[in-house]
């Protein structure tokens, strides 16, 4: 506990003491507090023992001065209030337990949705001081390119001329290929980092020590770093590995230490070898690199970019061929690996979960107007008597405290089983497309830490005083004259007013949220269309790598020499060969290799059109590599045209359903492209056919547009591949592991070096990407499920009030001839009609989300007359039976006895 | 000659305490504190409620008085009035004749 926390506790304890006593001493009693913690004694631990001693004598000593002054004790109107408000509490039963669900659903659910916006977006990276991370990026405006990687030149440069950063630091994605005991290569993607970087990040190995500063250069000595993960995974969690020299990429690598548990970066990877960078390798303006700095302790990230962008406009001057126009990009480190489209997915979870805390609220404050003016009697006795406003007032604060926090607790508890929920489906794999790829940062963390379960205390205590502020102002409106004569508080039409606006404010609510809801949810729906669809069973999917073609490094793109696959050719070779060996398996039936999987993303080119200015930057799509039986296997047809034949003699191309739509809205077959800038020399292809969208760039990935080459033209053809790794899907019989038995058998006999991957169902691999977004859709299902069940209670308790309230009025009309059919329509519309005010006030709180909205849909409308009607109806259905309880019970009342009771 | 009156005895533990260090000179709050701990091996402890309850009590009583710091200090100390010894005195006469009770009845030795 600290000692300014003790401190200003203590501090505002003193208020207990009578004023003459605390004006006295406090000085001196503080300075006797301050002389207690700098004793030795009361250090550490010995802390809890002060604060204990605190406690017992203030309280003994407050009790003492207060009797001495005369006072009664401090805390005895509170204590008698509370004890009041829990004997309250369980007499009213239904009212507790109508108040304390609708609660503990409203903090729940925005805990949760806060949890996952503080967990993803928030928190940042377990690392001390994370939030001081800067990601850099280039950007050049002129040629409409806002996220190009820093070149090796440029990151030398900026790390020399800046000032605002402790130090920059660079890596560049690397494939591992270890060798483990079972003989068998496997791949893992990792990074080449600046040995720098993780001091700079302030995180310590577990196991052995981080890089030095020469370390791994030109000196031949091949050190590595490992995860924890991967250390648990490949190596039995051995600590004789570090030290130890294992087999990477072919090369003898010493393990030089392991990470802490949970830490990759900068999201998943788990392998680290020293990134060193030889200017004379690299062109100035080639080459990329991933670079981030760790901002001074007195800079903002502003300073920091006028900084850079200084630096950079040196840069530019000096060598304008490569640097003109070119200006850095600075963002968080968080903010870069979540992204915008990401962030605003979250923050709209929270926003709709607490429009259902607010509606939970309303209830809250009808049932409490409600209670308030069951007990106007009561209170109006009471104030007759002397009380004072102000203590009733504290009173029903006490009570609204209790009614509250027993939801709250329970809010805690939703939140927790939540969470657990949370974490389970979510965990590895990102909810959505996020600007790195599939992969869930490993620093992604949903559980309830002190942050979470302070917003849950924050919401629930709001929602006290927000709800309690209703019945207050009851009290203070209350005529204590008219209400003692008879009884009754409602005769002012102070709380009908309250009822209908209660009932429109949470019809409002209830209707923008289901409106949002359900268009999250159709948007969703969609996502899985066609993919979904495809009949998928007995297909399974691996990839196969060729041996040590996959040490690739992007900061200089050179493939090893020497070495066996170093052409096109020799590649290719591999692939027929692998072709023929599957073709005289007894256990594979069709099979065809792929460079990318359906819904999964694909690699993205440059192409250009006929008759297209050369000075405009060229479009891209996404491509894939394909072998005819692809879409044969997936029972895909072509929705015009045709598929890639056995036998094509000229150079053709496939294109989906989004790249014809945007590019040859007039037709697309017969029409021609060419992969590549306008300046490349590339060969024309003609488009033969028009498949659905198979989303290349992964389920609710943006800009589906893409288009499939044939495998066997890939040398002529132009497409940007390496051909050093493909896809295979199987048809086969048996379980996922048996084919990849098979498959790394086949792949053994051809190269033993050459890395399988496992081998996954199809269907799994497709569907991962919509089952987590129906995750998430089912949170929003649930919302709006909560708000409908929340909307009804609240609707059902203002409509039994108002009967109740006007029992004698429709007594009085029932003695006058009103028939039931009267008196239910009577109270229907009356319902009806705030329904509908509601409703409409609701169409217009989504019409100010809408625009928040469109960044997250997929496929729909915003304005989806399917996403405007159903909910509209469902409420009105709702309202409906809400409302004929209480009407029912109007059209039975006993006209002589409610105008006696008048 | 006092202006206590004899039902004031016997005196409380933090009383008596206080006045007891009290009577080896004058002394600030938090040192009255630290002594009567000190001497009783904490278990007549004096939190700063009770410690400023008790001295305000006592300087009402005339048993002792508040003056500034000599030495400059901003800390009031407080010193035992002549009330206050002869107090102190009679609760130590009083205190022997019960210990001289509990020798008759041969409870102590």
């Amino acid at each position: 506990m600290s000692r300014r926390l003790v401190e200003a506790v203590y501090a505002a304890s003193l208020l207990l003491f009578p004023a003459t006593f605390r004006r006295r001493h406090r000085e001196a009693m503080l300075e006797c507090l301050r002389d207690r913690l700098d004793d030795p004694r009361y250090r550490g631990t010995g802390r809890l023992r002060l604060v204990a001693l605190l406690v017992e004598d203030t309280t003994r000593s407050v009790q003492r001065e207060r009797a001495r002054a005369g006072y009664g004790a401090a805390w005895a109107g509170w204590r008698d209030d509370a004890r009041f408000a829990v004997r309250l509490l369980h007499r009213d039963r239904s009212t507790t337990a109508v108040a304390t669900l609708a609660l503990a659903l409203g903090t729940g659910l925005s805990t949760i949705a806060f949890a996952v916006v503080y967990g993803t977006v928030l928190r940042g990276l377990p690392f001390e001081d994370a939030n001081a991370l800067v990601h850099f990026e280039r950007a050049n405006r002129s040629e409409g390119r806002d996220s190009m990687a820093v070149t090796p030149h440029d990151f030398v440069a900026w790390r020399a001329g800046q000032e605002a950063f402790v130090d920059l630091a660079a890596y560049v994605e690397a494939l591992f290929l270890i060798t483990g005991e079972d003989g068998f290569a496997r791949e893992h993607w990792g990074l080449a980092i600046s040995p720098h970087a993780f001091a700079l990040l302030g995180v310590e190995p577990v196991l052995g020590r981080v890089f030095r500063a020469d370390e791994g250069g030109a000196d031949g000595n091949e050190v590595v770093l490992i995860g924890h993960e991967l250390w648990r995974q490949e190596f039995h969690g051995d600590p004789d590995v570090v030290g130890s020299t294992i087999d990477v990429n072919g090369a003898p690598t010493t393990v030089v230490g392991v990470m802490p548990p949970g830490f990759g970066f900068p999201l998943v990877e788990q392998l680290w070898r020293p990134l060193h960078i030889d200017l004379a390798e690299h062109d100035r303006g080639g080459g990329r690199l991933d670079v981030f700095g760790r901002l001074r302790e007195d800079v903002t990230l502003e300073q920091a970019r006028t900084n850079i962008e200084a630096v950079a406009a040196a840069l530019a001057a000096d060598f304008p061929d490569t640097n003109a126009g070119i200006e850095p990009r600075l963002r968080s480190f968080v903010e870069e690996y979540v992204g915008d489209e990401f962030t605003t997915r979250v923050w709209t979870m929270l926003f709709a979960a607490v429009l259902v805390l607010a509606l939970s609220c309303l209830n809250i404050t009808s049932l409490l107007v409600a209670r308030a003016n069951a007990r106007a009697g009561e209170v109006a006795v009471r104030v007759a008597l002397g009380a004072g406003r102000l203590r009733i007032a504290r009173q029903l604060l006490v009570e609204t405290i209790a009614l509250t926090s027993v939801g709250g607790l329970l809010g805690l508890a939703v939140a927790a089983a939540g969470l657990r929920l949370v974490a389970r489906y979510w965990a590895g794999t990102s909810i959505f497309q996020l600007p790195h790829g599939p992969d869930a940062p490993s620093w992604w963390a949903f559980q309830l830490d002190g942050a979470v379960v302070a917003f849950c205390l924050v919401a629930t205590l709001l929602a006290a005083v927000i709800s309690g502020m209703a019945p207050l102002w009851h009290v203070r409106r209350a005529d204590v004259h008219s209400i003692i004569k008879t009884q009754r508080a409602d005769q002012t039409g102070v709380s009908r007013r309250w009822g209908a606006l209660v009932v429109i404010g949470e019809m409002a609510l209830c209707t923008a949220l289901l409106i949002c809801a359900g268009l999250v949810v159709r948007s969703y729906g969609n996502l899985g269309r066609v993919t979904d669809d495809l009949d998928l069973s007995g297909l399974y999917a691996g990839r196969v790598s060729l041996p040590a073609a996959t040490v690739f490094d992007g900061s200089s793109g050179a493939v090893p020499t020497q070495y066996r696959y170093d052409n096109l050719e020799a590649r290719l070779q591999f692939w027929d060969q692998l072709r023929l060996e599957l073709e005289s398996l007894e256990d594979v039936g069709a099979y065809a290799l792929v460079s990318t999987l359906p819904a999964t993303g694909a690699h993205r080119t440059s192409f250009t059109l006929p008759g297209s200015d050369p000075e405009e930057s060229s479009p891209s799509a996404r491509y894939a590599v394909v072998d005819p039986a692809f879409f044969e296997l997936l029972g895909v047809a072509a929705v015009q045209g045709r598929l890639f034949g056995s036998d094509d003699q000229d150079l053709v191309a496939v294109v989906n359903a989004p790249f014809a739509e945007r590019y040859f809205p007039d037709g697309a077959l017969n029409q021609r492209l060419r992969l590549g800038r306008a300046e490349s020399e590339s060969q024309w292809l003609r488009v033969v056919g028009v498949v659905p969208d198979l989303r290349m760039n992964g389920v609710g990935g943006r800009e589906p547009e893409g288009l499939y080459l044939p495998h066997a033209q890939v040398a002529y053809n132009g497409a940007p591949m390496s051909m050093s790794f493909t896809r295979v899907i199987l048809e086969a019989r048996g379980s996922a592991d048996e084919v990849e038995r098979t498959l790394r058998e086949v792949v053994l006999g051809l190269d033993a070096r050459a890395p399988v991957s496992t081998v996954e169902s199809l269907r799994g691999v497709t569907q991962s990407g919509t089952e987590r977004f129906r995750v998430h859709g089912s949170f929003y299902l649930l919302l709006g499920g909560v708000a409908v069940l929340l909307a009804g209670i609240g609707l059902y308790g203002v409509l039994a009030q108002s009967v109740v309230r006007r029992r004698a009025e429709i007594g009085t009309r029932i003695a006058l001839g009103a028939d039931t059919t009267a008196v239910v329509r009577l109270v229907v519309r009356q319902a009806m009609g705030q329904v509908m005010v509601g409703a409409l006030a609701g169409l217009l709180v989504a019409a100010w989300l809408q625009p928040q909205l469109e960044q997250i849909l997929y496929g729909v409308e915003s304005w989806d007359p399917l996403a405007l009607i159903a909910p509209i109806g469902m409420l009105v259905g709702m309202a409906a039976i809400a409302s004929l309880v209480p009407a029912r019970r109007a059209a039975g009342v006993d006209p002589v006895e409610a105008m006696r009771a008048q | 000659m006092s202006d206590v009156p004899d039902d004031f005895l016997p005196l409380t533990p933090a009383v008596f305490h206080t006045l007891l260090t009290l009577a080896d000179g004058p002394c600030h709050g938090y040192a009255i504190a630290q002594a009567v701990e000190a001497r009783t091996q904490d278990r007549v402890r004096m939190g700063p409620g009770t410690l400023y309850g008790t001295l305000s009590r006592l300087v009402e009583l005339g048993l002792i008085r508040e003056e500034p710091d000599r030495g400059g200090g901003r800390r009031r100390v407080y010193r035992l009035t002549a009330t206050g010894e002869d107090t102190l005195r009679r609760e130590a006469r009083r205190m022997a004749a019960e210990v001289d009770f509990l020798r008759e009845k041969e409870l102590l030795t």
